[in-house]
Formats: C-alpha cells, structure tokens, sequence
C-alpha cells in the first residue's frame, strides 16, 4: 500500500471510527489513539477480501472493543463496579410522552450519565450493539447489562426532563 | 422499545459530527510509515531466515549421505551401494545377537522403496528420495555397530 492510499484509506474511515471511540472514552487524545490503532491494525493484516460495507463493519466492531478494552484497563474507576450491586428488577418500560427533544439535548444527557449506564446505552441505542455481543466485549452476563441498560433508560429519561 | 428509544436509534447515523483534532492525519501516517518498515523488516528477517536453513539443509545434507559419496544419481546404484553397507554391518554384528536383532527391525524391507517410488518421478527425483531414506537408515546402522564395539 502506498502513502496515498493509506491517506485515502485514513479519509474514509477516520472520522466515524473517532465519533465511536470519543462516545466510549469521553477524551479525544484516547479516542484518537483508538481510532488509529484499528486503522493500523487492519492495515496491518495485508488485503483483505471482502466488500467495503464489510470492512466498515470490521473496523467499527474493533473500535468498539479497543475502546471498552481501554476504558477497563486504562482508568482507575472499573466500568461495571456497581453493576456488581445490581440487584433490584428491572423498572417497567415507561412510555415517553413528551415532545422529542433534539439529538443534542439526548447526547448532553446520555454524556452525563455515570458509568456504565452511558456505557451500555450508547453501546445499545447509538452503536447499535445486541446483549450478546456487549456480554462478549465487556464480560459482563447479558442479564446484568439488561438491568444496566433498564436502569439507565430510567435515569436518561430524568435527566431530559430536568433539562 | 418506546418511542424515545427509536428515536435515538433512528437518529444514530447522524452522530458523527466530532471533528478530528488538527494534526490527526500526520500522525496516523508517521505512525503508518513506522509500521510499515517494521513489518517490511519483519518479512526480510523470516524471507532471509528461511532462505538460510534451506542453505544449511542442503549444505548437511551431502554429509548425511557420505556413505553414497561417488555413487552418481541412480536409483539402482545408491541401493546396490546401501545394500553392500547393510551385508558389510551384518558380518561385523554376526557374533552379537541383540545387535543382529536390532540390525534386521532396522533394514529389512519387505518390498524395497524403490519398487514403491512412483514411475512418473524422474531416476534424478528418485535418488534423491533414496539417498535421504537409506542414508537415514544408515546412520542407525553406523549407531547400532558403535554399540558392539563398545
């Protein structure tokens, strides 16, 4: 491969694997180190066949991962440590009744959420991730991240509407 | 999944609105650049690695089968030869049993491996497969009378 085409490589993908990365981390120097750690990792193994959906979806899977594997190893705080004291069921599902709010009020909230609730909701409704495939990243049991993801829900829906 | 889940959803692909912090292209492609000597380096290392035990196998090899040494690529010729070998260790271990024993598991052949050798192999190809099995089977009868004359 040469310059220019690791440079258009780098165009294409660099900016969604960035937003991925800074929504997990919250640090833009991290989530740039992330970012170009998938990049180079794919570049790494050579051509690869296969479509460039495909390779989109390669490099956004390892993205998530490289950050998770950050947030867990990197910082002090462990992600799930109160997800260890989840014990309570799962709150009903409340309907929201209000008007929308607008995408930037939604990620104002969702960002100030403690972890790992901001973690497993992002993973859910921004990346778009199943249960199994977060138990997979994160090792924690899919019925821990359905308590996290329902009580996140609720503590999201509080905030909008303080905000 | 109620209505403000959907709407998150829904909205997702849109999100990618965080630019990347100036300097960002220079640095993955300093790092890109790195990587690449690193791993073109790498390949030198196992293309020059391989290419040198394929040498020292070749180089040994004529050594391992000293005991064909003069005997010119021919099948006929290199088993004639490992079979003079074979009755000169006989005679030598005559006198000791556990030597003769273990002289018979070694050489005896029910059906010789050149009769074996496929007939589309060239006698070129054929030798070389016979020099490598005899000498081999050689080496375990030099060992085998090394043991009688202690």
């Amino acid at each position: 491969m040469t310059r220019q085409e690791a440079t258009a490589f780098y165009r294409i993908h660099s900016k969604p694997l960035y937003n991925t990365a800074l929504r997990i981390l919250k640090n833009g120097f991290e989530a740039e180190e992330v970012m170009q750690d998938t990049l180079l990792k794919y570049l790494a193994g050579g051509v690869r066949s296969g479509s460039p959906a495909q390779a989109a979806a390669w490099l956004r899977t390892t993205c998530i991962r490289k950050a998770i594997d950050q947030l867990r190893t990197h910082r002090k705080d462990p992600v799930f440590v109160e997800a260890e004291n989840l014990t309570e069921r799962e709150q009903p599902e409340t309907e929201w009744t209000e008007a929308l709010p607008d995408m930037g009020q939604i990620i104002r909230a969702m960002n100030a959420l403690p972890q790992p609730y901001g973690l497993v909701l992002n993973l859910v409704l921004i990346e778009g991730l199943n249960y199994s495939q977060i138990a997979e990243m994160t090792g924690q049991k899919e019925v821990t991240l359905r308590s996290i993801y329902a009580r996140g829900r609720q503590k999201l829906t509080t905030i909008l509407k303080q905000l | 999944m109620s209505k403000l889940e959907k709407y998150i959803r829904e909205q997702a692909p849109s999100l990618d609105t965080a630019l990347l912090p100036e300097g960002a292209e220079d640095r993955f492609l300093q790092r890109w650049e790195a990587s690449e000597k690193s791993r073109k380096r790498r390949i030198f290392l196992y293309t020059f690695s391989a290419i040198a035990a394929v040498v020292l196998v070749l180089a040994v090899l004529p050594w391992k089968s000293d005991s064909f040494r003069g005997v010119e690529n021919n099948p006929d010729a290199i088993y004639a030869r490992y079979l003079a070998i074979v009755s000169d260790a006989w005679e030598v271990a005559a006198a000791d049993e556990d030597a003769m024993y273990m002289l018979s598991s070694l050489t005896e052949e029910p059906v010789p491996l050149q009769d074996q050798l496929p007939e589309e192999l060239s006698p070129e190809e054929q030798a070389v497969i016979l020099r490598a099995h005899y000498g081999s089977l050689l080496e375990g009868v030099d060992k085998v009378l090394k043991t009688i004359k202690r």
